[in-house]
């Protein structure tokens, strides 16, 4: 099953062409990854799935992204669009919680918008945080403000928040990016715990990182999908040349 | 060579030395305000006790004992001050967040230098706008009896303070970093959702701070609320009813008690009191600022029962309708007077006879050079101690005590009231210099109260240059007197310019200071460029006083239009002029404009 069907896809920044005609399946329930070197369209292409590009006005969009029977790309009420998101959860580059709410709040904002009561938001909050790897270490002060948290935990706290919503699909771009190796392990076991619960859409640029974590994988070159498919299949066994001469440089001799 | 390097270091010794003089000038002001202020307030405590004063009812300078009760005013300003801020503050803040977050681009890109030249009209003209027309309907329509009302007072102070709070939170706005915005929106958060929990929260701190700089300026407001309060000396008890907050007090008094008769000493210590307010203002906001930065502990959000979509819906439009409110407002005060201005402007109304001790029939012309002396002289002054003050703040000053000291004063001063300021340059330059009322009083006082300005603008100026053009020059071996000379002072020149357009600008259109210390009707000098120690005539004088006591001789209203166009033209281009600077400046050192 797919949880995303997407065809023919293309976005315009004003006049420049950033995706040129994407058809590409999301498994459900899977970790798809997604590479590509920097400005191939990777972000792009997670904010179709988010619908955040409705939210750059002099953005454009062509072709269909299919969610449960919708063509989302046609929303275009405000109704239509956070109903969407609240389904689709998304985790940024940089760790971004809200550095003026505490740890709780942080993981709870999602669900106030939904305008649950507090005794469900309770339980859902321990949930989401035990789901995010990060309720051992922040247990004890969870009314401490956010900020002061490390920025692999902010990414994580960022994750549960993500979570707490309950959401059918974790878009992740390029969420390691800003931190270290041993938060950036921490990041991926996590995914790879939520493995079979949700659907998850991963970039990055890190080879090994999609190799590690990916069921399957999509590689961009300039706005175009050169060739998606699991992930072993795809490093070992390229079918496209240049995604075997990207994968050779970047993995290394 | 030798004897070069040893020169130019003496240069340098000297330059630093001159700006740290410069900066404890700043000090000095300020203890001079709170020095005059004091020494004069204490004064009245002879002849009424505190209590007396500050609860007292009946204000009768004259009778023996004098009666010095200033309760009546006290409440006035509060009540005044509330009205302006209740109506102000929403509408800015919904007027900011539109423009910062929902307006189109193009829209936003007019609107926020229009807003800025708005800021510019003098007081004296939101004055004559509101006797002429929201008086009279208030007086018609809503059955206040003079028409001249608490109401009237804080509608006019309301749309004075709108440019400046939208401003500032405008600023604070766009400044919320956008990754959480794209948290908020990611998480399904509606537009309005956005704003209540992301972008207000996010911005809170400068929101505070455009909150208290409004309020600041409705308490020590004066002219226009001289005119249009009534100056009936009891206590509102509707806000139809007329009142008289101590700005007006002050205004009114100060220029009929004799100098050193109990009365005269009251004054100081309303001032005394209306400076009490403004720092507990100060220190309230400060306060809140502080509590606010921290995380609130598992605050309960109530998501409200009305559809998040629907209520996202309500709220863009009701910060839509801010925004034509105050659009609607401030054009429709512009216009007025532009209308009006246009069809009482002609030759001889500017250039015709003046006959003196006659405002109505007098040309403007004695107004206007007098409107340019007072410019050009104050902000000579201010320029001579601001922008020493600020390069020593921005390259020459550690982290000292002194430094310190010298920041709290600048932040003191822009924080007091323009007539406190009248009270302090009445006292030391009219009197104890004995200068009397004269060009060179009025300009010292007008700069004293522009040195924050100078020096906040020249500050941010020097600060912003980039720091790579003064290693580069330190590299090559130039002492600091040529990093001065040759990086600093060109680098930051259209800042410091717009810094000095903006207080030549409130020279000209702050009318309370100058009534107490430069300006008389008749008697005044021919070129007041030369006769600086005579008194003179200047444009938001003789609108005030026109306003004020003349609006029954026919014609005067016409007079009053056509010295309310020229101020209005004079002051809209310095600050026309002060934008393009800033602006040149801000792409110069490459900011986002
Ligand atoms: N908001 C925008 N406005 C205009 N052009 C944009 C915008 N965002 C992206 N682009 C352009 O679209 C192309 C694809 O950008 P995108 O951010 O999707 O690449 P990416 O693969 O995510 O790169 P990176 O690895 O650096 O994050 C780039 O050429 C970029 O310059
Ligand atoms: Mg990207």
């Amino acid at each position: 099953m797919a949880a995303f069907k997407v065809r023919d896809l293309h976005v315009y920044y004003g006049d420049k062409e950033a995706l040129k005609g994407i058809t590409l399946d999301i498994p459900e329930k899977k970790i798809t990854t997604i590479i590509g070197p920097s400005g191939c369209g990777k972000s792009t292409f997670i904010r179709c799935l988010n619908l955040m590009i409705k939210e750059i006005p002099y953005a454009r969009t062509e072709g269909v992204v299919e969610f449960d029977g919708d063509n989302i790309l046609e929303y275009e009420s405000e109704e239509e669009i956070i109903e969407h998101r609240r389904r689709v959860a998304t985790v940024f580059q940089h760790p971004n919680p809200f550095p003026w709410m505490s740890i709780y709040d942080n993981v709870a904002y999602g669900l106030r918008l939904m305008g649950m009561d507090e005794d469900e938001i309770e339980d859902r909050v321990y949930e989401a945080l035990e789901k995010a790897a990060l309720l051992d270490e922040v247990e004890d002060r969870l009314d401490d403000p956010a900020s002061a948290l490390s920025g692999g935990q902010q990414q994580r706290l960022c994750i549960a928040r993500a979570l707490a919503v309950d959401p059918d699909v974790l878009l992740m771009d390029e969420p390691t990016s800003d931190l270290d190796p041993i938060a950036t392990r921490k990041i991926e076991e996590t995914v790879l715990e939520l493995r079979g619960e949700v659907t998850i859409v991963f970039v990055t640029h890190i080879l090994p990182q999609a190799y590690r974590i990916g069921d399957y994988t999509a590689f961009f070159l300039k706005g175009e999908l050169v060739e998606a498919n699991e992930t072993k299949e795809l490093f070992n066994n390229p079918q496209d040349e240049r995604t075997r001469e990207y994968i050779e440089v970047e993995f290394g001799p | 060579m030798k004897e070069l390097v040893r020169e130019q270091a003496q240069t340098t010794r000297r330059m630093i030395t001159s700006l740290t003089v410069a900066a404890a000038l700043s000090i000095a002001a300020v203890v001079g305000i709170y020095f005059f202020l004091t020494l004069n307030g204490v004064k009245a405590l002879q002849f009424n006790s505190l209590g007396q004063i500050l609860l007292g009812t009946s204000w009768d300078p004259e009778s023996t004992p004098p009666k010095l009760g200033l309760l009546p005013m006290i409440i006035s300003t509060l009540y005044v001050t509330a009205i302006a801020v209740a109506i102000a503050f929403p509408v800015s803040l919904l007027c900011a967040t539109y423009l910062a977050e929902f307006a189109p681009t193009f829209l936003r890109r007019t609107l926020r230098p229009a807003i800025d030249m708005l800021a510019g009209i003098p007081s004296v003209v939101y004055g004559l706008f509101g006797i002429l027309t929201l008086v009279p309907f208030a007086r018609y329509y809503l059955g206040a009896p003079s028409g001249y009302s608490v109401l009237v007072a804080g509608i006019i102070v309301a749309i004075m303070i709108l440019p400046y709070m939208t401003s500032v939170m405008m600023e604070a706005i766009r400044s919320v970093p956008r990754e959480y915005v794209e948290a908020a929106l990611g998480m399904g958060a509606t537009r309005w959702q956005v704003v209540r929990t992301v972008l207000w929260p996010a911005a809170l701190s400068g929101i505070a701070a455009g909150g208290m700089l409004g309020t600041l300026r409705a308490l020590g407001e004066t002219v226009a609320v001289a005119l249009v309060a009534g100056g009936a000396l009891m206590i509102p008890h509707s806000p139809l009813d007329p009142c008289r907050p101590l700005s007006a007090h002050i205004l009114l008094q100060a220029t009929v008690l004799p100098v050193g008769s109990p009365g005269y000493y009251a004054l100081y210590f309303a001032g005394l009191v209306l400076m009490l307010m403004v720092t507990a203002v100060i220190v309230i906001t400060y306060w809140y600022r502080e509590r606010a930065g921290k995380p609130k502990v598992r605050r309960k959000v109530k998501a409200g029962r009305v559809n998040p979509v629907l209520a996202s819906k309500l709220m863009t439009g009701l910060m839509i309708a801010a925004g034509v409110i105050a659009a609607a407002a401030l054009v429709g005060i512009t216009g007025y007077i532009f209308v009006n201005g246009i069809g009482a402007l002609s030759w001889d109304a500017l250039f015709g006879p003046v006959s003196i001790g006659d405002p109505v029939h007098s040309s403007l012309y004695p107004a206007l050079l007098g409107t340019l002396a007072l410019m050009f002289y104050s902000t000579v002054f201010a320029v001579l101690v601001g922008v020493p003050t600020a390069l020593y703040l921005a390259h020459f000053a550690g982290e000292s005590r002194f430094t310190r000291a010298v920041r709290f004063a600048i932040d003191t001063l822009a924080g007091v009231p323009s007539i406190v300021y009248g009270l302090f340059g009445a006292t030391l330059f009219v009197v104890y210099m004995k200068m009397g009322y004269s060009v060179l009083a009025g300009a010292l006082t007008l700069a004293t109260m522009n040195l924050p300005v100078v020096v906040r603008t020249a500050e941010e100026a020097f600060r912003s240059v980039p720091r790579e053009y003064i290693e580069a020059a330190r590299g090559v071996g130039a002492s600091w007197y040529h990093v001065v000379k040759d990086v600093l002072l060109p680098m930051a020149k259209p800042g410091i310019t717009a810094g000095i357009t903006l207080s030549m600008c409130r020279a000209a259109e702050e009318a309370a200071p100058i009534i107490l210390t430069a300006v008389m009707i008749g008697l005044v000098s021919s070129n007041p460029f030369v006769h600086v120690l005579q008194p003179t005539d200047a444009l938001a004088f003789r609108i005030y006083l026109i306003a004020k006591e003349y609006l029954m001789v026919p014609e005067a209203k016409q007079k009053a239009f056509a010295a309310a166009l020229v101020l209005i033209l004079v002051t809209l281009s310095l600050n026309f002029l002060a934008i393009y600077m800033r602006d040149k400046f801000e792409r110069r050192v490459g900011r986002r404009v």
